[in-house]
């Protein structure tokens, strides 16, 4: 009797069959109480697509109270993904043998919360750039932490654990403010849609045109580094804001901090650098293609740019290392690691450019795993000699860059507008 | 130099579901060349091979005198693109897109980008992302006016044009090929925009090129005739007689009069009872509707 709900199964079906997977894989793997992971995030998620898609827009014209059509969504969005969730949870718990009401009840509560607590920073989501400062700082703050949360599944990794251990009287509160964050969801909902659905010079919050002067001088080729610096000098602003947090969240909760947390955090940031890298790169694709560039020079200029990325993250671990007394980032092998992770994201990305679509983004977001896993590794073949790991960084960018060049040369689906993508892109005509 | 601004031979490329080619296509150099076919009918694609947007499976293409695939940058050099799908939105602002660009050409009027500028109401400090869809194809417009190229390709740049816009498009584009040497290869479903400004048309439908040749010729050489079948006489299925839905008593059809003149036809058995010139929009129309049910 829920059409909206019913439809959103329906559609993400198979992302919601992988969060039970995954689910119920992390919680039924030995020695689970160390690995106690979310991935509620999956609804809220599933949804920021359906709106880049203009879910809103064409569903707001169906003869459905705009009320009923948010209820529902908030519904389909927070409800589903916190019972797939809860459901694996029970299997896994079953199947380990340790199952205990109480801890389930407690995660699917907090997976519930989850789901909405990211809802809710959707729900403020810039859907255009703002013309004043106020605005481009209140995008900027809502920008961050919807990116944060996304990065929520790798903390509740590792700080699901104790969160379930210590239980001590700060989990009340953190767990009330996740609560009051996924009520406020359900009132901020109807306005999201509708603010959505409407065209965006009617939207709340539209840019009215303003007169900055434009000062910059640079073009041509000393234009595009200035642009590739500034934006080099945001992912390192994220990497050093996420790592306050981090540390600040584990000083709060008295956890002993260590190389698995910040290797995991490594892992999400080169993730959320790649990505940035990736949209970027596949955006200008079809502009730079048409200027008088070579094919090779393009190949060399966007397999570099993810390794870029992971140096760019990699300085700022070491910054935030020689501030904070963090000792982990400042050894040779986490360098390295970063460098050789930097190339493999460089031939994924190639591949995204090839293939590019949604999932992509999921299978690049499953690739953190194996690479934070591939930490440990090679942490140890660097003490013994570093060779082949620089030989694995050169083979990497080189398979990266002859992959980019086939693809520059070959295909035709890079260069077709990717409607999806090109949603992301905050545009005046929609 | 008399070599043709575009010389397109046998290309060829498959997608799931289409082919296009092989496709032989040459654009004379100062001419308006306009390219049209229904929708999926590889225009795009055919454009989009040109600044090598993809890769050809078979097939060469030559531009200002250039190897499109071995001397891409000198070709790219002199040969500019403008497409509704090209996203300059990476950039931030008009004047940081502008910088970018021009200092990849040598050519680049600084003059003519600030009239263009001023004329389509652009601000250099405006953001891409708030452009509206018509101001974005300005902005894509102006990029590859600016250069100065010798042939300059366009992929449906009337589209979310207002009509002033528009006009003042046309007119920027005549002023561009007053000098003879320069080249316009337009795309576009605007017929009678083409119909008024190409000086050439190229039809091609199902990834083939179906009619190519001067516009006042292929228009003066299309009629509409109204016409009876004589006893035994059966309508004619061959190349250049496109049969339309029937009228007032009479059948019609669309006819290449240069291939079959009203004898040919009356020795086919029958009669002919008026003959009408045609808009460039209907010979379009008949062509393209008749070869998709023969297909």
């Amino acid at each position: 009797m829920m059409p909206i709900v019913q439809n959103f199964v329906k559609r993400w079906w198979w992302l919601f069959a992988i969060q039970f997977l995954v689910t119920f894989v992390f919680w039924a793997l030995p020695g689970s109480m160390s690995q106690r992971i979310h991935f509620e995030n999956f609804g809220p998620i599933a949804l920021s697509f359906d709106l880049m898609r203009g879910l809103a827009r064409s569903s707001l014209a169906l003869p459905l109270a705009r009320r009923a059509f948010a209820r529902q969504l908030w519904i389909g969005v927070i409800f589903v993904p916190a019972s797939v969730g809860s459901l694996a949870m029970l299997g896994a718990s079953v199947f380990h043998g340790d199952f205990s009401p109480s801890v389930w009840a407690l995660h699917t509560l907090i997976g519930l919360t989850i789901a909405g607590s990211l809802l809710l920073l959707l729900t403020g989501m810039p859907t255009q750039p703002s013309a004043t400062t106020l605005g481009q700082w209140r995008d900027g703050i809502f920008g961050a932490l919807w990116g944060m949360g996304m990065m929520a599944s790798m903390i509740f990794l590792f700080t699901g654990s104790a969160i379930f251990a210590s239980l001590d009287d700060s989990i009340p509160w953190i767990l009330g403010i996740l609560a009051a964050c996924t009520v406020l969801s359900y009132f901020t909902m109807q306005r999201m849609v509708v603010n959505r659905a409407m065209p965006p010079g009617a939207r709340q919050g539209a840019p009215v045109a303003t007169r900055v002067p434009d000062t910059e001088s640079a073009k041509g080729w000393g234009l595009w580094f200035r642009i590739e610096l500034r934006n080099q000098l945001l992912l390192a602003g994220m990497v050093f804001f996420g790592l306050l947090i981090t540390r600040t969240i584990t000083n709060y909760q008295r956890m002993p901090r260590g190389n698995g947390l910040e290797f995991g955090q490594m892992g999400s940031f080169m993730m959320m650098g790649t990505m940035m890298m990736f949209i970027m790169g596949i955006m200008s694709l079809r502009a730079m293609r048409s200027l008088p560039i070579s094919r090779q020079r393009l190949a060399s200029m966007f397999a570099l740019r993810p390794v870029v990325a992971c140096l760019t993250i990699c300085l700022s671990f070491v910054l935030f290392g020689l501030v904070f007394g963090t000792q982990a980032s400042l050894t040779l092998g986490g360098i390295l690691t970063l460098f050789v992770s930097g190339a493999l994201m460089a031939i994924i990305q190639a591949i995204g450019f090839r293939f590019p679509h949604p999932l992509f983004v999921i299978c690049v977001a499953f690739f953190v795993g194996p690479m934070v896993a591939m930490y440990e590794h090679l942490q140890r073949f660097v003490t013994q000699s570093p060779v082949p790991i620089i030989c694995l960084i050169v083979a990497g960018y080189l398979g990266a860059w002859m992959l980019h060049f086939r693809f520059l040369r070959t295909s035709s689906k890079i260069y077709r507008r990717q409607t999806w993508l090109a949603r992301l892109i905050p545009t005046a005509n929609r | 130099m008399n070599a043709p601004a575009i010389k397109i031979r046998g290309l060829c490329k498959t997608f799931p579901g289409f082919a296009l080619g092989p496709l032989d296509l040459t654009v004379p150099r100062g001419a308006i060349y306009g390219l049209i076919g229904p929708n999926g009918s590889g225009k795009s694609t055919t454009l989009d091979l040109i600044f090598g947007l993809g890769g050809q499976d078979a097939g060469t293409i030559q531009a200002a005198g250039f190897d499109a695939s071995t001397q891409e940058v000198e070709m790219k050099r002199r040969v500019t693109y403008s497409s509704p799908d090209t996203m300059f939105a990476v950039w931030g602002k008009v004047g940081r897109a502008l910088r970018f660009v021009k200092d990849f050409y040598p050519s680049w009027d600084e003059a003519l980008c600030e009239r263009l500028l001023d004329a389509f109401r652009l601000r250099r400090e405006e953001k891409i992302g708030t452009l509206s869809f018509g101001a974005r194809t300005k902005l894509s417009l102006l990029l590859a006016l600016c250069p100065q190229p010798e042939v300059l390709v366009l992929d449906e740049p009337t589209t979310g044009l207002d009509p002033e816009s528009r006009k003042m498009l046309f007119e920027v584009l005549l002023r561009f090929v007053a000098d003879e040497q320069r080249t316009v290869l337009i795309s576009s479903h605007q017929l009678s925009d083409l119909e008024r400004f190409a000086d050439h048309i190229g039809v091609l439908s199902q990834g083939r090129l179906i009619c190519e040749g001067p516009t006042s010729e292929l228009v003066a050489q299309h009629r509409l005739i109204e016409y009876s079948l004589n006893n035994g006489g059966r309508h004619p299925e061959i190349p250049g007689f496109h049969r339309r839905a029937t009228a007032s008593g009479f059948f019609q059809a669309v006819v290449d009069t240069q291939m079959h003149p009203e004898a040919t036809l009356v020795a086919r058995g029958l009669l002919v009872h008026s003959e009408t010139e045609l808009p460039l929009e209907e010979i379009f129309i008949a062509m393209t509707t008749t070869r998709k049910e023969a297909a």
